[in-house]
């Protein structure tokens, strides 16, 4: 290389060590990649790809296939850069490099776990996925630590330790590159951990800012007069003072969803889950800020505004569901919204700039918990009857809608501007629940409730078996558009795209598409195992591809029985989770579809 | 558990089915629980178990920790066994040493439980449940109490 050419080398290198965020952002732009788990920093996983559409989708078939090796469930989906692949496992948490051109493996790489990480992983050893920045794939392992691997060979560039299973910290979320930083949180509600969200240096993975979500102001990076709930400051110990003596210490708030990120405002966004024992009784308070959503400064952590959704939670609903960004015409005025489908099931619109609340309603009609959100303080109006804090410890609350698992859990929803639509894979399971005493002891279940699942149609009688929901949402009006009944849950992850087609997976093991209009169905395909991952597409040489990992687990196979017995009273959701033993078995493979 | 000590034994306590199934090779002189299955007029005719403290105690902590992994009813998941089939495979002795020192199986781990104060207390309550659950005797579903014994 001579000295001239080495210049022009140099000189191309340098935007890429300036900003992996720039380069992240050329990725997302091109839709022949799939670069980021929402297909773009907004998470609408909604792509301008084509040549599939609603005319042709009839015809789609496999393209090829690949076993990832590994049982257990199977959540997130593939990640496409140029003509690589790459590919994820629950625990051991592989990752697969795959070469597109002749689904060859580049590398993989395998890391070694302890085991003793297993058990403290409330629902299942599943992984969202993973980050790509920086010419690094990052892998944020179940035993929490934060693996950035060189995207060309595989080699371990760098880690970080998040946290400490023995305590029941663990993580399954996909990280996100933003800028110069890769941003993760950590899971572990059930087990009394204090959730955070951290940000690692992208070339070296020293850690940047961390925040937790309850305590100190200091800690959880906000700033008492700036920092705003609905438009006001959260004011001194906003926190704090919600929460009885050193409650907070043991006060949940896990980060385990996805995140999101608008570079125009330099906000990432997120939520927090749900706070310490689900026995509302022994931590009176609001408990802020878990059940919250949170807008962070990306390069300093601190939080702009942050909106609790359920106040002092009685059920479990945690409010880590992701948050898609869009600008929509809310009463007549253009917002820059943020639409998030809660497990408590409410559909919120806020503006994403400063946190006002602007729609919030059911997206389950079955939901009772709450008659509705009072819009001037933001607070759900409980139910007495529902309210498993008034009825007390050793009481079983009987038929609150929404279920533990909410009306909607992790599966994110897509959507589309060419209709303005949400679509949004629903839960339609209600559930008894009673609160009871626990003591706390450091990496044991910090649970103290007891929960019965059944389909919404045994609480709100009106004959159905469904447990599941496919919806489409307006989300400037708050309204359920169309809804088609599934009868397990909508567990994956949907994708709209610009031929009008949307996707979304079943627990039977269907790749379903369906018209993005009517929601009419399109075309269906009974994959190896049930679907829990989302959705993908990209293209390769010019054609596109759609791709899903399915490997039925997580909280949604938790029901999924093998030796059944022949009575059936009282069975409810069990009995018709039992039947899902019918449809399908482990087993995780990824399945690529195209039209020949 | 306030609607149990409501109950009253009806007329219908006739069409109950007491039960003491047993097993021939079980050292054991009594079995662990008291189950009664029937139509319950509180709950329009359906039927319901009702069991003794023990099994009632078992059914609550199992649907409190255990069947995040185990599921409902103890019927198994995607994570972790049917424990009604493993149950009739294994005694009491193999159950307890389960439950001190922890499994490692064909699908998973289980932890051990003996450091866990919200399980440790209920391993014979634990054993009643899973007990009555893989003989058939306690049926799906959440049990009520009988009437406090004497």
């Amino acid at each position: 290389m001579n000295a001239k050419s080495f210049v022009v080398a140099l000189a191309l290198l340098v935007p890429c060590f300036a900003g992996a965020n720039e380069d992240v952002e050329k990725l997302i732009a091109d839709s022949s990649n799939w670069a980021i788990w929402g297909g773009n920093y907004a998470g609408t996983r909604y792509s301008e790809l084509a040549q599939i559409d609603k005319t042709n989708v009839n015809r789609l078939q496999v393209a090829w296939t690949f076993s990832t090796g590994v049982l257990r469930g199977h959540e997130g989906g593939p990640l496409v850069v140029g003509d690589t692949l790459y590919i994820h496992t629950p625990f051991p948490n592989k990752v697969f490099s795959i070469n597109l051109p002749d689904q060859t493996i580049n590398w993989t790489y395998a890391p070694t776990q302890d085991t003793d990480t297993i058990p403290v992983m409330c629902c299942d050893t599943v992984n969202r996925g993973l980050a790509y920045g920086d010419g690094k794939i990052f892998l944020q392992q179940a035993d929490t630590k934060l693996v950035a691997l060189n995207a060309e060979t595989g080699a371990v560039a760098w880690t970080a330790i998040n946290g400490d299973p023995a305590k029941g910290e663990t993580n399954t979320n996909a990280p996100l590159v933003v800028k110069d930083k890769v941003i993760t949180g950590i899971s572990g509600g059930e087990y009394g951990v204090r959730g955070f969200v951290v940000a690692y240096d992208i070339a070296t993975g020293r850690q940047v800012w961390k925040a937790y979500s309850v305590g100190p102001d200091q800690e959880m990076l906000v700033d008492p007069r700036r920092t705003t709930h609905l438009g006001r400051p959260i004011g001194a110990n906003s926190s704090l003072s919600t929460w009885e003596g050193e409650q907070w210490k043991l006060g949940g708030g896990t980060t385990w969803g996805w995140f999101t990120y608008d570079p125009a405002l330099n906000l990432v966004y997120y939520g927090s889950g749900n706070p310490g024992t689900w026995n509302p009784t022994v931590r009176p308070g609001d408990n802020r800020w878990s059940m919250a959503l949170f807008a962070r400064d990306a390069d300093t952590g601190m939080a702009k505004w942050v909106y609790q959704m359920t106040p002092h939670d009685e059920w479990d609903y945690d409010g880590v569901n992701e948050n898609v960004l869009v600008d929509l015409e809310v009463d007549g005025r253009m917002r820059k919204g943020l639409v998030h489908f809660d497990r408590n099931g409410f559909g919120y619109t806020l503006d994403r700039e400063n946190g006002e609340l602007l729609v919030a309603e059911k997206f389950d009609p079955a939901v009772n918990w709450a008659t509705h959100v009072d819009m001037r303080t933001g607070r759900p109006q409980v139910v007495d009857r529902y309210s498993t804090g008034k009825n007390g410890e050793d009481f079983n609350t009987e038929d609150i809608c929404p279920a533990a698992l909410g009306s909607k859990d992790q599966q994110p929803a897509a959507y589309s501007p060419r209709t303005n639509l949400f679509y949004v894979p629903t839960n339609h399971v209600c559930m008894d629940y009673e609160p009871y005493e626990v003591e706390y002891v450091a990496g044991q279940p910090y649970v103290g409730a007891v929960l019965t699942m059944f389909p919404a149609g045994q609480a709100t009688r009106d004959g159905t078996t469904n447990l599941g929901n496919f919806i489409a949402w307006d989300a400037a009006e708050g309204k359920i558009v169309w809804s088609l009944p599934e009868p397990f849950s909508v567990w994956s992850g949907a994708l709209a795209t610009a031929g009008d087609v949307v996707f979304y997976g079943t627990l039977e093991g269907y790749l379903k598409a369906v018209d993005a209009k009517t929601g009419q169905e399109l075309y269906r395909f009974k994959t190896p195992s049930g679907i829990i991952g989302n959705i993908n597409t990209w293209t390769h040489e010019g054609k596109q591809y759609i791709g899903v990992l399915s490997g039925i687990g997580g909280w949604a196979g938790i029901g999924m029985a093998a030796g059944l017995e022949g009575a059936t009273d009282g069975l409810g959701a069990v009995g018709a989770y039992r039947s899902l033993a019918r449809h399908t078995q482990l087993g995780g493979v990824l399945t690529v579809f195209a039209i020949p | 558990m306030r609607r149990c000590r409501k109950f009253v034994l009806l007329v219908a306590a006739a069409a109950l089915v007491a039960v003491s199934a047993g097993e021939a090779q079980e050292p054991e002189t009594a079995k662990p629980y008291t189950v009664e299955c029937g139509p319950d007029p509180e709950e329009g005719g359906a039927t319901v178990c009702r069991v003794d403290r023990g099994t009632y105690v078992g059914w609550r902590t199992f649907h409190g920790i255990c069947h995040t992994c185990h599921a409902q009813d103890a019927v198994g998941s995607t994570f972790a066994p049917d424990l009604l089939a493993r149950v009739r495979e294994i005694d009491k002795t193999a159950f307890m040493k389960a439950m001190n020192e922890g499994f490692t199986g064909q699908m998973g781990v289980m932890p051990p439980w003996k450091q866990d104060p919200n399980v440790n207390k209920y391993f014979e309550e634990l054993w009643s449940y899973v007990r009555a659950r893989a003989d058939g005797v306690l049926l799906p579903g959440r049990p009520k109490r009988l009437p406090a014994e004497p």
